[in-house]
């Protein structure tokens, strides 16, 4: 037994060299394209998600560039992580009762199930298709207004369903038609 | 007593008991919109239709008193349609702007329409368009457009608050709520139209938009605006902000109302008025190390035998239970005599309704149950006046204010903290920051503040009611009663130089 210990101590190099094989093997392989490769060249390519991915919010707005929301805290129900944050107000516009003066979203909390989205009854509230975040500090992470419905990645193509046309939308209107644009 | 029948179970009730209140008791539902059981009845919505036996048109429930035999049905398919079809037309021209009404989570047409709802409207007229966001003064809004007409507002100012400051203009599809020529609300019962509009066409501008009802919690209190004592629900959200407050039943003292002033009381109550911390010429500490200093302060009085030169002002708002341990304390404990306060008896005794209704003159929710203290423990209360007296005679070393909560005795305040020196050492109970910043150079210690108070208050009446308490809006106030008996440990442990000349012993 001892003998046999020390054989395969002194002959180490024999499994060094094996891994040693297997490394060359598939760096040959992916160098000429044998296997198909995992990593892209990112930022240069991307990935292409699903249609129903979902990303960093998007607050809608009407044509005239104000925002959708109504501020009726329904989002802020329904969000299981509690990271929704709405403070309501009277809206400068007299044609308008009221408005989020302030809405906010701490991504950090946020779980991307979607609920907020689901629950909203005026299309004020959509997943976007972002993924690229990242932030020096945590507190850069609570987006609001400005972020959410004017972020210059919407090309401001987003306008909520509901001010598109005055007749009432069809139920079969294709959210994601939204989200390729972007 | 009278034996009733609602859907074939026979019930007993008080005879004449109307048959919504009799059915609600009972477990058993009855929809309705017009009729309030504070209120005269309207038989104007035809929500609270039932069949009863021997009749063969459906009646109205809010106009039938129990009488012994009476036989009714709710559940038959003839009333379920009919409340159905009674529902679609109040909504005829309902705007159903639940996202934007601050009712929604506690309207009347939601909580039918998911009950009794057709879900299918049959309607294809255009909505009748009326005006929205109508200011009604300097507490109200009113939405046109939302209201069902039930009248439940309209007899309000009618039948209680007397101002007839509400009626229904125009006719048909275009009726609307309104006052006489527009002219604002200006007395002080309101908000209590808000309360009872069953739909969200009255809404109190101080809540207009603040927060969804369906994120509040409630608590029970008893309302310290006046000597009234209106028992009241304290509307907040996890314990860190109070919204507003709402009346509770007692038929004793409120009925179902309560006044403008004391709703607003609240505010008192919330972060932004409140003393945080404790603080001694401006400079912020922890209660427990301000409570050493004042117990340091006492001791060295009551160890040279000075007790005459302390004093002790105390607010007719504390509760009965904060007055005993203040009593047994300084007065049984450490024989302190010098207490003074507002002149009570004299406010007592002009105590009056000032308008007949809830809302009294005596701004001190437990002027009556101060006195009985006092006497229960004997002892002389002095007025503000001689305390100020005192003060300028420096005949008072040490002074102990149980400050008020509202900045109610502004004037005594202002004099007391004029007449107070360098060599008077004073302490501030309070919870209030602009009380302890009207007495800069006291030492101020957080108490809670009225609605988070635990205890009973014994109102003009001599009734004592029940305050519950359950609500902390921040962890360093301490309510009266912990701090005293902070003090007293304080108190009783060894001063650090006796503490030395123990250990050299
Ligand atoms: S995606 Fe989910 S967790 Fe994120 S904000 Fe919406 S509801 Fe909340
Ligand atoms: S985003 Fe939609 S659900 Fe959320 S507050 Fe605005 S309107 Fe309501
Ligand atoms: S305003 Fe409210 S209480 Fe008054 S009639 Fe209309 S619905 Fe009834
Ligand atoms: S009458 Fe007095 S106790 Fe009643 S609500 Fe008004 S202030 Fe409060
Ligand atoms: S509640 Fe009986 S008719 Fe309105």
């Amino acid at each position: 037994m001892k003998l046999l210990d020390s054989l395969t101590r002194r002959f180490y190099f024999v499994t060094a060299l094996k891994g040693l094989v297997m490394t060359g093997r598939h760096f040959i392989f992916n160098l000429v394209g044998i296997t198909k490769r995992h990593t892209i060249q990112y930022p240069e390519q991307r990935r292409k998600y699903s249609n129903r991915f979902m990303g960093i919010h998007v607050l809608t707005k009407k044509p005239n560039n104000e925002i959708a929301c109504t501020a009726c805290m329904l989002c802020a129900t329904n969000c299981p992580a509690e990271c929704i944050h709405i403070v309501a107000a009277e809206s400068p516009n007299p044609k308008v009762e009221k408005y989020p003066a302030v809405y906010e979203i701490d991504l950090m909390r946020c779980v991307f199930c979607g609920f907020c989205e689901e629950a909203c009854p005026v299309d004020a509230i959509r997943m976007g298709r972002d993924y690229e975040y990242a932030e020096l500090s945590e507190r850069n992470f609570v987006v609001g207004i400005e972020y959410l419905m004017s972020r210059p990645a919407l090309k401001g193509r987003n306008v909520s369903i509901y001010h598109e046309t005055d007749k009432v939308v069809k139920s079969d209107f294709q959210v994601s038609d939204f989200k390729k644009a972007s | 007593m009278a034996k009733i029948t609602i859907n074939g179970k026979e019930f007993d009730v008080d005879a004449g008991k109307n048959l919504v209140d009799a059915a609600e008791e009972n477990g058993i539902e009855i929809p309705h919109y017009c009729y309030h059981p504070g209120l005269s009845i309207a038989g104007q919505c035809r929500m609270c239709v039932v069949e009863q036996e021997g009749n063969p048109k459906l009646q109205i429930a809010c106009n039938m008193r129990c009488s012994e035999g009476l036989k009714v049905r709710t559940d038959t398919e003839k009333v379920q349609e009919a409340v159905k079809w009674n529902l679609e037309f109040h909504l005829i021209n309902h705007p159903i702007d639940c996202p934007i009404c601050d009712q929604a989570g506690e309207c009347g047409l939601q909580d039918y329409y998911m009950k009794y709802g057709k879900y299918q409207s049959e309607m294809r007229e255009e909505k009748v368009l009326k005006e929205k966001a109508v200011d009604l003064g300097e507490k109200i809004v009113l939405d046109k457009e939302r209201c069902i007409l039930c009248g439940r507002c309209v007899r309000f100012t009618q039948e209680i608050s007397k101002t007839a400051a509400l009626g229904i203009y125009n006719r048909g599809d275009r009726s609307v709520i309104g006052t006489v020529n527009d002219e604002p609300m200006t007395d002080n019962y309101q908000v209590n139209t808000v309360d009872i509009c069953p739909v969200g066409a009255l809404t109190s501008k101080d809540f207009r938009f603040e927060q969804r009802v369906w994120f509040l919690d409630e608590v029970e209190s008893i309302c310290g605006g006046c000597s009234k004592g209106c028992n009241i629900f304290v509307h907040h959200k996890s314990g860190k902000h109070i919204y507003r407050l709402k009346p509770r039943y007692n038929s004793q003292v409120n009925e179902h109302w309560m006044c403008d002033i004391g709703r607003d009381t609240y505010k008192n109550s919330n972060y932004d008025r409140r003393l945080t911390q404790a603080r001694l010429g401006g400079i912020e500490m922890p209660t427990a190390e301000a409570i050493q200093i004042w117990a340091a302060d006492l001791k060295t009085l009551v160890a040279m035998e000075q007790t005459d030169e302390i004093g002790i002002w105390l607010s007719p708002e504390l509760t009965n239970e904060e007055l005993e341990s203040v009593f047994k304390l300084f007065a049984k404990e450490w024989g302190i005599s010098k207490f003074f306060s507002e002149n009570v008896s004299a406010i007592v005794a002009q105590d009056e309704a000032i308008d007949g209704l809830l809302y009294r003159k005596d701004h001190y929710p437990n002027s009556a149950g101060f006195l009985q203290a006092t006497k229960t423990y004997k002892i002389k209360l002095d007025s503000t006046d001689s305390l100020v007296d005192q003060l300028d005679k420096t005949k008072i070393r040490h002074l102990i204010i149980f400050g008020p909560e509202a900045d109610r005795a502004k004037t005594d305040n202002s004099r007391i903290a004029n007449a107070l020196t360098h060599q008077t050492f004073s302490v501030l109970v309070t919870a209030q920051l602009s009380v302890a910043e009207s007495f800069p150079q006291a030492l101020g210690i957080p108490s809670l503040s009225h609605l988070e108070k635990s205890g009973s208050l014994t109102n003009h009446a001599g009734l004592t009611q029940e305050m519950k308490g359950g609500l902390k809006m921040f962890r360093e106030a301490l309510s009266t009663q912990d701090i005293l008996a902070k003090l007293e440990e304080e108190y009783r442990k060894p001063l650090d130089s006796d503490r030395k000349l123990e250990a050299r012993l």
